[in-house]
């Protein structure tokens, strides 16, 4: 029986894994399903597809053909947890710490003054960012890792100022098959740091504990830290520090990452154990008479003599090297400089060891760590019956991932999103900002006309600078709210269901579930939505996702929508920002089925992801992105914003001779925007005061509003005499599509290289002026 | 008098806006603030 076939509430123990890709069978592996763990089916997506399994204490995803290939036997109902029974603690280790346990005979510190470098590294959704911002606070500095999309942080830890400490992505093993994984590998054995802190989720440990081992065998100086203790005790648990200490090896502090907890005892055992170059206590974990009686343990220690000078010249320590050549990594294999001989000699050896112990290398070695950790943690780890944590979560989520309710409860929320932006928190604020920058703008012309200031320069003032970017300022509330609901989704949790709910769906255009995330985020700004790809393991998936991103309405274009639909759909404003961001998504999913056929073959990327438990938005993050966007918003209106009402205002006021019009027809202005505006006449808005507001809107969607408050003479009033209620809806559609702004073009030129970024300028040009076209002919033909 | 005022500080403020979008900080995100791009200035994403 395979594992697709088991039926929800019910129990199995894995037989073996099958999968074709051998990356994904890895990753299987990796989150803990090797032979002989116990998996419980908790649900099928809506869809039927993907599963939500529990394994090993937490909740992973994964499709129904990957589950086909994992068979399965024993199948019974689904139980609680089996609870483990206190064993007293022992006495404190003292593991890494000065004092009388400090052996100081043949030690050979950093010296002072010299940085003490260290990795920060852990699975995803350990809290490993929070302490990363508890340890460096606003000392951080965000770069790249050279040759591979992923991003790098680095900062100071406060109150250590010799220290830099290196935050790498979440992985949830050393293996070569994502960039995030090759290159947090090829940072701890290349960069050489001095020390790592692996944080550790408390209430997932088993799994978590993966990661260590494997880091372990690297042989450089680590502290473990326990995160989410607070949660462990609450729920009833238990972990005994001082025995995982001991049979670690490694110092253990336990820490809140939250709450700042723990923070500072976790450092000083860090900077000690790096300082001192105290390495691990073992890094040995197989049985040399265990269960498959010593076959992995032979095989690891065969292979170790044989390639002992080979692993020394490489400078790749020895256990790592050794585990990775059964694991058949190919980098490891190429930097050892092997012969052919040494090769066939390990092949033998692997094959006598999967011949010895009935199991494929890689579920051998799986299973050798897993075992490991289901040791210590049987004798140091009791898990409460269920957290409270995973209780609510699972009541959530017969609601959010119900078969029958998932997809009305996720329109339902978007669509509570959009109306509570654009309908009433947003759209009142905004309205009171308006309000307060129309009465300083009429103050501001009532002193100037009094003092009796050149009319040209009051002009520029305000006709241009304050008409200009006041128009934008009003709608800061707006965007700042949309962020603070998006971010409110992905800090509660929320994002990752909606990946599992919609990933059958996202299928059937070339996508999977993870690909939803950066679409959503796209609404509110496509720069990030972008950046967030790189979360997308398959670079198939990342170029797609990123061709796509753009159809996502951002939240720079809200305040044309507005503006737009208050004109002239006063009654129904609010339903007609929605219906815009809906043809959006329409939009893209046709085009999504036409890069599907032509471009992007093959299949998605596999859908093997953790749900983690729901969460509190943390509010003190919330304040701070709020306040981050605002400021970025701010900083824009008064920069870009400022620079092109100012351009805008000269071409607008002067002629070719430098004279200031009185009919802004003879102007600059009406020059340049007359050379492309005759290509917008069959979309139903060839003034040129329109095209010229589309030309600048490529600098920041914003200023499509502000360059027409300008051409307007200063306010939006006059926008009847260009546009009709049909042909504006032909005007909001092109701006939906059109191309992105220059900051979301240059963010794909650095994901994708120049020809990329080109090709998606002129496409969504044509796709804009295509779909604008047919909207309009269709909406002159009913109306 | 006031009028120099103005006209030197609307120079001064192009300059500084011109200085800010050649280097790049001009709000909005960039991208480089977050590690995994989710959202400008976040943590807690947990990755």
């Amino acid at each position: 029986m395979t594992l697709d076939e088991l039926k929800p509430g019910q129990d199995a123990y894995i037989e073996s894994v099958g999968a074709s890709d051998i990356s994904l069978k890895k990753h299987i592996l990796d989150m803990g399903l090797t032979p002989g763990t116990e998996v419980t089916l908790v649900k099928t997506a809506p869809m039927g597809d993907p599963l939500q399994l529990t394994v090993r204490g937490y909740e992973l995803t994964l499709r129904k053909a990957d589950a086909a290939q994992i068979i399965i036997h024993q199948v019974h109902d689904a139980h609680a947890p089996r609870a483990g029974q206190v064993t007293p603690d022992i006495p404190h280790p003292h593991t890494g710490e000065m004092g009388v346990f400090h052996v100081r005979t043949g030690e050979t510190p950093i010296p002072d003054g010299k940085p003490i470098t260290f990795a920060l590294a852990g699975n995803q959704n350990c809290g490993k960012t929070t302490l990363f911002n508890q340890l460096t606070g606003s000392n951080q500095h965000v770069g790249n890792f050279p040759g591979v999309t992923v991003d790098r942080k680095d900062g100071v830890i406060r109150g250590y100022p010799e220290t830099v400490i290196t935050d790498l992505p979440g992985i949830y093993s050393l293996s070569p098959y994502t960039s995030e994984e090759v290159v947090t590998r090829q940072f701890l054995l290349d960069d050489k740091p001095a020390g790592i802190i692996n944080i550790v989720d408390a209430t997932n440990i088993e799994r978590n504990l993966y990661l260590t081992m494997q880091l372990m065998e690297l042989d450089i100086p680590m502290v473990l830290a326990l995160n989410m203790m607070d949660e462990v005790m609450n729920n009833g648990g238990t972990i005994q520090v001082n025995r995982l200490e001991d049979m670690l090896g490694i110092p253990v502090v336990p820490i809140s990452a939250a709450k700042n907890e723990g923070i500072e005892e976790l450092v000083r055992h860090a900077v000690h154990v790096a300082k001192y170059r105290e390495r691990p206590g073992r890094r040995d974990f197989c049985e040399p008479y265990g269960p498959d009686n010593g076959a992995v343990h032979r095989c690891i220690h065969g292979i170790e003599h044989l390639i002992a000078d080979h692993a020394a010249a490489a400078d790749i320590p020895l256990r790592f090297a050794a585990t990775k050549l059964v694991e058949g990594d190919p980098l490891v294999r190429k930097a050892l400089h092997l012969d052919q001989n040494e090769l066939d000699a390990i092949e033998h050896i692997v094959s006598q060891m999967e011949q010895e112990c009935g199991k494929e290398r890689n579920a051998a070695l799986a299973d050798m760590r897993f075992t490991f950790i289901e040791k210590v943690c049987s004798l140091t780890v009791v898990k409460p019956h269920e957290s409270r944590e995973h209780a609510r979560s699972a009541k959530i989520d017969e609601i959010l991932t119900g078969r029958f309710t998932a997809i009305p409860a996720f329109v339902g929320i978007m669509a509570l999103v959009f109306w509570l932006t654009f309908g009433v928190i947003g759209a009142a604020l905004s309205d009171a900002l308006a309000l307060g920058i129309d009465w300083f703008t009429v103050r501001c012309d009532a002193a100037l006309i009094a003092y009796g200031l050149n009319p040209v320069v009051r002009s520029l003032i305000i006709d241009g600078v304050f008409a200009g970017v006041g128009s934008v300022l009003s709608f800061m509330p707006i965007i700042v709210v949309l962020f603070f609901f998006l971010s409110i989704l992905e800090d509660s949790g929320y994002m990752a269901r909606v990946a599992f709910v919609m990933d059958k769906l996202l299928r059937k255009i070339g996508l999977s579930g993870r690909s939803f995330v950066p679409m959503l985020i796209g609404f509110g700004c496509s720069v990030p939505a972008i950046m967030a790809t790189r979360t997308l393991p398959s670079d198939r998936d990342r170029k797609m996702t990123i061709l796509l991103t753009p159809f996502m309405s951002c939240s720079a274009k809200l305040p044309i929508y507005a503006t737009f639909s208050a004109f002239f759909f006063p009654d129904h404003a609010a339903l007609c920002m929605i219906a815009l961001y809906f043809t959006g998504i329409i939009v893209g999913i046709l085009f999504a089925l036409l890069l599907k056929t032509v471009a992007f073959k093959g299949e998605p990327v596999p859908f093997v992801m953790e749900l983690p438990n729901y969460r509190l938005p943390g509010w003190k993050n919330v304040g701070k992105l709020m306040y981050d966007k605002a400021k970025d918003f701010v900083t824009r209106a008064f920069t870009v914003i400022f620079v092109a009402s100012i351009v805008i205002w000269f071409l607008q006021t002067f002629d070719t001779r430098l004279n200031v019009v009185t009919d802004s027809s003879r102007s600059l202005l009406a020059l340049l925007g007359g050379v492309i505006a005759p290509l917008f006449r069959p979309l139903g808005f060839g003034d040129w005061r329109l095209s010229t507001a589309l030309i600048t809107g490529f600098m920041a969607k914003e200023s499509v509003i502000s360059t027409l408050t300008v051409l307007l003479g200063g306010t939006t009033a006059a926008l009847g005499t260009l546009l009709t209620p049909v042909t504006a809806v032909s005007f909001l559609v092109f701006c939906l599509l059109y191309t992105p702004c220059v900051a979301a073009i240059a963010s794909v030129k650095r994901e994708l290289g120049g020809r990329w970024a080109a090709g998606v300028c002129v496409m969504q040009c044509v796709v804009a002026w295509i779909v604008a076209f047919v909207v309009h002919l269709a909406c002159a033909a009913i109306f | 008098m006031v009028t120099a005022l103005i006209l030197i500080g609307l120079a001064v403020w192009l300059v500084l806006a011109l200085r800010a979008i050649r280097k790049g900080k001009t709000g909005g995100c960039s991208g480089d603030c977050a590690h995994c791009g989710s959202s400008c200035g976040r943590d807690g994403c947990g990755k």
